[in-house]
């Protein structure tokens, strides 16, 4: 059975009371909504935080889903919404829109590093992997959300731009368009550098 | 020239259906301009490949 289909009838079965079925398709997203918000924020607990809350918020509102889209289009919308429930709530706080804030714009290679988890971290002594990771984490941050994440979804999720535009409710041109954008800009922060070897 | 750099983005993540494959395939064959743009943003994606590894 293909994943969008197995989405689907777990959803069902949840929705007919079917715990289990929920466990199910926590354990097969849960990852990609790990890795979807840590692209968006390069922290690990918060990641985790935003992701156990994404999936929270699909077990309260399962009676309100039908199944009219894929079970992923409906999964990031939530998670996407949730991504700008939080900006909302720092900007509030006068803090930047973007988490970028959080973490100040003149971060040197060695501090970003410290935001990466220990298992995901270049050793002290790859001081190439560690200008590179840091280059590409704030390459990233450097974009408006709105590129970043139709950036995060395609590049990294690997969705179709239909899906993007479905779940940021935003037509399918808009989507092309701040692809489009985003890889133009990432190019040019990114040109003087070069590809290492995977370690 | 923007017009083709967002197509060259769409080629490479597969956005573009056999018709404008086939099309593409045919104008990076004949022009050096365009094939060099290719390679320009081909290296960028590598780069981007190094990105720090998923959790």
């Amino acid at each position: 059975m293909a994943d969008a289909e197995r989405d689907l009838e777990l959803m069902r079965r949840f929705q007919a009371g079917d715990v289990d079925a929920f466990t199910e398709l926590y354990e097969a997203h849960l990852r990609g909504l790990l890795n979807f918000f840590f692209r968006l924020c390069w922290d690990r607990a918060l990641a985790e935080d935003f992701a156990q809350e994404t999936l929270l918020r699909i077990y309260k509102s399962a009676h309100k889903w039908e199944p009219n889209a894929k079970f992923t289009t409906y999964l990031y919308r939530i998670a996407r919404n949730y991504w700008i429930d939080h900006c909302r709530l720092l900007s509030t706080k006068k803090e930047n829109v973007s988490l970028n804030a959080k973490f100040g714009g003149n971060e040197d290679a060695a501090s970003l590093m410290d935001r990466l988890p220990d298992d995901i971290r270049p050793p002290e002594h790859d001081l190439d992997r560690q200008e590179l990771y840091a280059a590409i984490m704030k390459a990233l941050e450097q974009l408006p959300e709105e590129q970043r994440m139709v950036f995060v979804l395609s590049e990294i999720e690997e969705l179709k731009y239909q899906e993007i535009s479905e779940i940021m409710e935003v037509p399918l041109g808009t989507v092309k368009s701040r692809m489009h954008t985003a890889v133009g800009k990432l190019q040019e922060l990114l040109g003087d550098y070069k590809p290492i070897q995977a370690g | 020239m923007e017009e083709d750099f967002g197509l060259l983005v769409d080629f490479l993540h597969g956005e573009l259906d056999d018709e404008d494959v086939n099309t593409l395939r045919r104008r990076l064959e004949n022009e050096p301009e365009l094939f060099e743009e290719f390679e320009k943003l081909r290296r960028t994606y590598q780069v981007l490949n190094c990105r720090p590894k998923s959790l």
